[in-house]
């Protein structure tokens, strides 16, 4: 079996000082597994699940927080780093689905003072701005996660989106972090989704997919999993020939081969 | 951990009115705004009156409350109004933009209180909801300036690619015009000639005014600044048409008149210029350095006769061009 260091290695993290498993290896801010909002469900990662997850496909991501240091109550940031923690391991979990691993997950972020409004976005365009107006000159994928959002829940720039990092769709509005956890972690997994290339499972508003499974496709608007799936934690599937596409994106690496 | 849950699908709006106007936790009644925003009713107009007038409503829930009702041409007494009440800057800013979506000549006085930090992202916006206000009612005020020579991207030619515009059946246009119409309650836009591109991934559409359109189309470019025209953008997510562009002109006194292309946000992306003679009206276009826009080169021959706009060119650099603004990069965690 590979080693871990072998895999952070392989993932370009610098394994000269001391490496986290939790932090390196998994992405968590906190360098902890985060905590399942279900407070009847315990969180589980596994090592080998991702080592494994990285030998096969897989992408990066940058998840970019905007203006967190202006939220209502800085106390809470540690509750809003464990929710984006969430969204990464449970964006893991739905893309595993189909064989698509999440390698390294790399954490920036931009004060409210820079961020200059673009921390509160309130249509199509300023998300277009922000996503156009910075980018992490690497091969991850851009995820800005905004204090606020007003009147919907994320966007994408293109789908699919750009692997040209000075292009102007080379990143997805992934969220608003005054979401609930759930709903957060769903809408971050669905915009990397169409970031990769994948479209809705059904046709525009009021139309939701006709079967239980379309409504539980992670690419089903939310209204269509709380209306005619099982609720937006249920609403998490994939199908291989999504699978498919995503894997054809390219942002997506090759498996790590050692 | 979790704070809140997401409210249930089947929730009524009269409960979520009373989750809003009630005394729960911002983060709460905030979520209750959302859904009821996101439905779309109309019963929500009265919770979002008062809760823009409110000064001690939440910043995060008046902004939100201006944001919906700037986007009601029926409800501009109401941003005026707001305008009295003291707001944060975030609020103002909000009013500003939905005053220069819907509002009347009436606002540029009351927007001329707004007092923002002096070249911040908000007081770019305020200023161009002034201009917006302006050039739809052809006022003359608050004009955007013609980009310095120096500003206007230049790039290889060699290895630009080809934008092709197609031409939309006036149908087309108009099985969207409803979506249209709520995104740009204050404009009027043509179902004729309006053409159709795609920039990289994304689809967008350029939709001329309606007043330049027909007989009093050059009278109008040529006499009195104007909206002359709007590029929309297609989102698959969530779905619908947002106005990715406006397109201002600015009329000269040879006979040429020069446009301006700007993102919602008032930066200016685009300019060019249109020559206008007796049938056919020249038009060419070129990305001003800002890191929103690849930077292309455009022409095309308006015939105001016939209403029909024909691309004779559009190309477009695959990437940035030498000395182009640079997308900033966000500081590591």
């Amino acid at each position: 079996m590979a080693s871990v260091k072998s895999i952070v290695n392989c993932l370009g993290i610098d394994t000269g000082g001391t490496v986290s498993v939790l932090g390196d290896l998994f992405g968590f801010i906190r360098r902890r597994v985060p905590a399942d909002p279900d407070g009847t469900v315990t969180a589980r990662v596994s090592v080998l699940g991702q080592i494994r997850g990285v030998q096969q496909n897989h992408i990066h991501v940058n998840v970019i927080r905007v203006g967190f240091d202006a939220l209502a109550d800085p106390a809470d940031l540690d509750d809003e780093f464990e929710k984006i923690d969430y969204a990464t391991y449970r964006m893991r979990n739905i893309y595993a689905q189909v064989n698509l691993g999440v390698g390294r997950v790399w954490h920036y972020f931009i004060p409210a003072a820079d961020a200059d409004g673009m921390d509160d976005i309130a249509s199509g365009d300023e998300a277009d701005d922000l996503i156009a107006k910075w980018s992490v000159p690497n091969v991850g994928v851009d995820a800005f996660v905004v204090r606020n959002i007003d009147g919907f829940l994320g966007m994408a720039s293109g789908i699919p989106g750009s692997c040209d990092k000075e292009s102007k769709e080379d990143g997805v509005l992934a969220g608003d972090i005054g979401r609930g956890t759930e709903g957060f972690a769903r809408t971050f997994a669905h915009e990397i989704g169409h970031h990769l290339g994948l479209e809705h499972n059904h046709g525009g508003r009021p139309d939701c997919p006709d079967t239980l499974n379309g409504c539980n496709n992670i690419m089903a608007q939310t209204r269509c999993a709380t209306s005619c799936g099982g609720g937006i934690r249920a609403a998490s599937l994939l199908a291989n020939g999504q699978g498919s596409d995503m894997r054809g994106h390219c942002a997506v690496r090759n498996g790590c081969d050692v | 951990m979790d704070k809140h849950k997401e409210l249930p699908a089947d929730i009524h709006d009269r409960d979520l009115m009373a989750v809003i106007a009630g005394d729960r936790p911002e983060y709460r009644r905030r979520d209750a705004m959302q859904v009821l925003l996101s439905r779309g009713s109309e019963i929500s107009l009265p919770v979002l009156r008062e809760t823009l007038l409110s000064q001690d409503a939440p910043p995060d829930l008046r902004s939100m409350a201006a944001v919906m009702l700037g986007r009601d041409v029926s409800q501009e007494r109401v941003l005026l109004d707001a305008l009295k009440v003291p707001a944060e800057p975030a609020v103002l800013r909000r009013i500003a933009q939905g005053l220069g979506r819907i509002g009347s000549p009436e606002a540029l006085d009351a927007m001329s209180k707004v007092r923002l930090k002096s070249g911040s992202r908000a007081s770019l916006n305020v200023g161009f909801a002034r201009s917006l206000i302006s050039y739809r009612h052809g006022l003359g005020q608050y004009l955007i300036p013609r980009p310095a020579d120096a500003d206007i991207l230049r790039f290889d030619h060699k290895k630009a690619v080809s934008l092709a515009f197609e031409t939309l059946k006036p149908a087309e246009v108009k099985k969207i015009m409803p979506q249209i119409n709520r995104e740009l309650p204050a404009i009027k836009l043509s179902e004729k000639a309006a053409m159709c591109f795609s920039c990289l991934n994304s689809q967008l559409w350029l939709l001329l005014n309606e007043e330049m359109v027909g007989k009093q189309a050059k009278q109008r470019a040529t006499e009195s600044n104007a909206v002359m025209a709007v590029v929309l953008k297609y989102d698959h997510c969530p779905a619908g048409w947002h106005a990715f562009e406006y397109i201002f002109s600015n009329p000269n006194r040879d006979n040429t008149i020069d446009i301006v292309g700007l993102r919602p946000s008032g930066v200016i992306t685009h300019f060019g210029q249109v020559r206008a003679d007796k049938k056919d009206a020249v038009v060419s276009l070129q990305t001003v350095n800002s890191p929103y826009a690849l930077p292309m080169a455009f022409e095309a021959i308006y015939n105001t006769d016939k209403v029909a706009l024909k691309v004779t060119r559009a190309i477009s650099s695959t990437g940035a061009a030498e000395g182009q603004i640079r997308p900033a990069v966000p500081k590591p965690a």
